[in-house]
C-alpha cells in the first residue's frame, strides 16, 4: 500500500504552488507541516485529483491514479480544509447520501449494514446522539467531525485530511488521534496541518513544506535532533529582559520561540547558530523551534 | 441512480424558502382562481346547470336532432317560460340583475331565469358558429384551390399539405354547433399559473449545481467512487421531474378549483367548442385537450428546468446562475416580443410565454417546410426542445468527464 508522488508540480499563473515534489507514502500517518500557501492544500487537492497537475505523477500501488480513477476514488478519503453541507439535511441523512456516491453497502440487502457502519462512524465521532438533527443547527466543530466521519465511510486505504483539528476542542482532538492512528494502522494516512502538536507523537513522518517545497523531512525525533545545539535559553533580570529582547529581535539571526517570565527573572528560548549570550545555555529542543528554525517565522512569543 | 435523484430532490425539496414559495404562489393561484370575493354570476351559474352539458353534448348529434333539441328548449323555457314561485333555488349564490326581484310572487324562480338567460343567449350562439363553419369551410375551400394548383404544377409539398388541411378540417365542419363565446369562466381561462411556473422552476433550478461549490461539498463528491460527475445526471433527472410534477402540481390545483368553483361544463364536447380553439384542428373533447394542455404546459416546464440546470452546471455561483437564469429568460421572451407581430415559429419557440400556452401552438393547423412535408408548429417545437435538452445534457455530462473543477 504506497502512493508515490515524483516530480509533482502545480502553478497558478506565476506562482509555483507546488515545486517538483517527491515522496513515497506507505502505511503510517504522514504530517504535511507548514504555513498558510506552503503548498499543502495543493499536494492534498493533486491527490485527490481535485485539481490537475502541471507536471509529474501520482502512483497508487505502482499505477497513475490517472488511469485508475474510480478504483483508486474508492479507496480515497478526504476531509478537505473548508467545506459545507446541505444544512437541511441530517448527519445520517448527510452520511447515507455520502454513501450512496462512495457505493458503500450499496444493494438494498445490505442496508442493514449500512446503517450499522454509518452509526458506528457517528459514534465514533461523538455525532450519533444528534444523529437525527439538521446539519444546519451544528456548531463549527460538530461540522467538522462529520466531515471526518464521511471521509472514513469508505473504510479508505489512503486517507487525507486538510487541518482536520480546526474548531475542535482538546477533548475531540484527543479522539480524533486516536481514531486515525487506529486506521493507521493498515491505512496510508496523509495529515496537513500547521498546528505541530497534531502531529508530534502520531506521525511516522512529518513533512516541512515550504513555498511549495519539501524542505525537511523525518521522524519527530529525528527533526528535532537536527536543530539539536541550536536552541538556546538564557535567564535574566527584570531589568535587564527587555533591553535584552530588542536586541535579540533586530538581530536577525536570532529567533526568539518562547518568553517565560516570573516575578524575579525573565527566561527566554530562543534559536541561534551560535551562542546568543554569554550566560545563555544549550538546552533539548522541542518540534515548534523545530518548525521555527525551517521556516524562519521570526520571533515567536 | 434512484437513490442519487432521490437525494437531489431531497436536497431542493429540503429548502424551506422553496417549499414556502410553492406554497405561496398554490395559494394565489386557488385564490386567484376561485375569488372568494366575487359572487358567482348568472353566466357562471348557468354554466354549472344541466342544460348546458346537455347542449354540449348535443354536439354528437346530428344536425336534425340538434335542431329539435334547440326547438325544444325554446319552446320550453324562452317562449313559455314557467311559473314556479315554489321551485327549489339550486343557485345559492346567485348575483342576479337588479331589475328582478327573485322574491316577490309571480317572477320566475331563479333556475328558470337561469335556462331563459342562457337561451336569450343562443340566437347569437348559433350566428357565432355559422360565422366559426364559415371560417372553416374557407379553410377547406382555399386548401382545395391551393391543392388543384399545387396538383397542376406537380408540386407534392404542397398537394400533401393541402391534403392534410381539407381533411382535417373538414371533419370537425360540422361539429362546431356551440362555440363558447358566452361560457368563458373555463380551466382555460386561467394562464397566471403559467408565470408561477416559470418562476419556481427557475427559481429552484438554477442553482442545483452552483450550490455545491457555494457550500464547497464539491470537493469531497469529486473524490468519492461515483464522483461529481455521476451526480450530473441525477441532476437533470431529479431537475425534470421535479419540474414536471410541480407544473402537474399548479395545473391540477387550479383544473379542480375551477371545477369546484364553476363546474367542468361540456367536458364531453369538441375542442372547438372553447373560443379561443375555435379553428383548431384539433378534434378531441374539451377533457382531452385539458390532459393535453396539462401535458404540455409540465413538458414546458421540463424544458425551462433543463436551461436552468445547464445554466447552474455552467456558473458554478448561485448569484450568477440566478442572474443569467433571468436574463436569458428575459432575452428569449424580449427577442419574441419584437417579432412578435406576426410570431414566426424560430421566434416563438423561444418565448417562454408560449411554452406554457397550449392553444398557441394548437390553434390552427400551421405547416413548414421541413424536408418537403408539412408539420404542425407544435409538433416542431416539441423535437426542437427535446432535442435541445438531450444535447444540452450531453454537453454537460461529457464537460464533467473532462474538465476538472478549479481549486477551491
Amino acid at each position: 500500500m504506497q502512493l508515490e508522488t515524483i516530480n509533482l508540480t502545480k502553478k497558478y499563473s506565476n506562482v509555483t504552488a507546488l515545486d517538483s515534489f517527491t515522496q513515497c507514502f506507505n502505511t503510517g500517518i504522514w504530517g504535511l507541516l507548514g504555513p498558510n500557501g506552503s503548498g499543502k492544500t495543493t499536494l492534498l487537492n493533486l491527490i485527490t485529483s481535485n485539481i490537475q497537475k502541471n507536471d509529474g505523477s501520482i502512483c497508487w500501488n505502482g499505477v497513475d491514479i490517472d488511469s485508475l480513477g474510480a478504483k483508486y476514488r474508492e479507496i480515497l478519503g478526504y476531509l478537505p480544509q473548508t467545506h459545507g453541507f446541505y444544512k437541511n439535511f441530517t448527519a445520517r441523512m448527510f452520511m447515507q447520501y455520502m454513501s450512496v456516491l462512495k457505493d458503500v453497502y450499496p444493494s438494498r440487502s445490505e442496508r442493514k449494514q449500512r446503517n450499522e457502519h454509518i452509526d458506528k462512524l457517528l459514534d465514533t465521532v461523538n455525532l450519533l446522539d444528534v444523529a437525527n438533527k439538521r446539519v444546519g443547527t451544528f456548531s463549527a466543530g460538530m461540522k467538522q467531525r462529520l466531515g471526518i466521519a464521511q471521509a472514513m465511510l469508505n473504510n479508505p486505504s489512503l486517507l487525507t485530511l486538510d487541518e482536520p483539528t480546526a474548531g475542535l476542542d482538546p477533548q475531540e482532538r484527543i479522539n480524533l488521534k486516536k481514531t486515525i492512528s487506529l486506521i493507521a494502522k493498515d491505512s496510508v494516512v496523509i495529515w496537513a496541518t500547521h498546528i505541530i502538536t497534531d502531529l508530534e507523537f502520531i506521525a511516522k513522518e512529518i513533512i516541512l513544506l515550504k513555498k511549495g517545497k519539501c524542505i525537511k523531512k523525518g521522524t519527530a525525533k529525528e527533526l528535532i535532533n537536527s536543530v539539536t545545539k541550536k536552541v538556546w535559553t538564557l535567564t535574566l533580570s527584570l531589568e535587564n529582559a527587555k533591553e535584552h529582547i530588542e536586541e535579540f529581535t533586530v538581530s536577525g539571526t536570532i529567533s526568539i520561540s518562547n518568553i517565560f517570565e516570573d516575578n524575579e527573572s525573565v527566561t527566554i528560548r530562543m534559536l541561534s547558530e551560535s551562542s546568543p549570550h554569554e550566560n545563555a545555555a544549550l538546552c533539548k529542543p522541542n518540534l515548534e523551534e523545530m518548525y521555527l528554525y525551517y521556516h524562519d517565522e521570526g520571533t515567536a512569543i | 441512480m434512484i437513490k442519487l435523484i432521490y437525494y437531489e430532490m431531497t436536497k431542493v425539496l429540503s429548502n424551506k424558502f422553496y417549499i414556502g414559495l410553492i406554497v405561496a404562489l398554490l395559494l394565489i393561484t386557488a385564490v386567484d382562481v376561485v375569488r372568494p370575493w366575487e359572487g358567482l354570476t348568472i353566466r357562471d351559474q348557468i354554466q354549472r346547470n344541466e342544460i348546458v352539458d346537455a347542449l354540449y353534448r348535443a354536439n354528437t348529434l346530428d344536425d336534425d336532432d340538434l335542431n329539435n333539441l334547440i326547438y325544444e328548449l325554446k319552446t320550453l323555457h324562452w317562449h313559455h317560460p314557467q311559473y314556479d314561485p315554489t321551485a327549489p333555488n339550486d343557485l345559492p349564490v346567485l348575483e342576479p340583475p337588479p331589475q328582478y326581484d327573485y322574491n316577490a310572487p309571480g317572477i320566475f324562480s331563479k333556475t328558470i331565469m337561469g335556462d331563459s338567460f342562457l337561451m336569450y343567449k343562443l340566437d347569437s350562439l348559433i350566428r357565432q358558429h355559422n360565422e366559426t363553419l364559415e371560417v372553416r369551410a374557407n379553410i377547406v375551400n382555399t386548401a382545395k384551390r391551393f391543392g388543384a394548383l399545387a396538383v397542376q404544377n406537380n408540386d407534392n409539398f404542397n398537394i400533401r399539405m393541402n391534403a392534410t388541411i381539407i381533411q382535417l378540417y373538414s371533419n370537425n365542419i360540422d361539429r362546431n354547433l356551440l362555440p363558447t363565446e358566452n361560457f368563458d369562466t373555463h380551466y382555460f381561462s386561467y394562464q397566471t399559473h403559467s408565470v408561477f411556473i416559470v418562476i419556481v422552476v427557475s427559481v429552484l433550478f438554477s442553482t442545483i449545481f452552483s450550490n455545491e461549490y457555494a457550500i464547497k461539498l464539491v470537493t469531497i463528491q469529486n473524490t468519492t467512487k461515483r464522483g461529481f460527475n455521476h451526480t450530473v445526471l441525477a441532476k437533470f433527472i431529479a431537475g425534470a421531474l421535479m419540474a414536471f410534477f410541480i407544473a402537474l402540481l399548479f395545473s391540477l390545483l387550479v383544473l379542480f378549483a375551477v371545477t369546484a368553483r364553476y363546474g367542468l361544463w361540456g367536458w364531453l364536447a369538441n375542442v372547438s367548442l372553447i373560443k379561443s380553439m375555435m379553428i383548431s384542428h384539433l378534434d378531441i373533447n374539451i377533457l382531452s385537450y385539458m390532459i393535453l394542455d396539462i401535458i404540455f404546459k409540465t413538458l414546458g416546464a421540463v424544458f425551462l428546468a433543463i436551461i436552468c440546470v445547464t445554466i447552474s452546471f455552467f456558473t458554478k455561483n448561485n448569484l450568477r446562475s440566478y442572474a443569467l437564469s433571468t436574463l436569458i429568460l428575459l432575452i428569449f421572451y424580449a427577442s419574441s416580443i419584437f417579432l412578435n407581430t406576426n410570431p414566426t415559429l424560430l421566434s416563438s419557440l423561444f418565448n417562454v410565454i408560449y411554452w406554457f400556452d397550449s392553444q398557441f401552438w394548437f390553434y390552427r393547423y400551421q405547416a413548414v417546410n421541413i424536408l418537403s412535408f408539412p408539420v404542425e408548429w407544435v409538433a416542431v417545437y416539441i423535437t426542437f426542445w427535446i432535442l435541445v435538452s438531450f444535447i444540452l445534457v450531453a454537453i454537460c455530462v461529457y464537460f464533467k468527464e473532462r474538465v476538472k473543477p478549479k481549486a477551491m
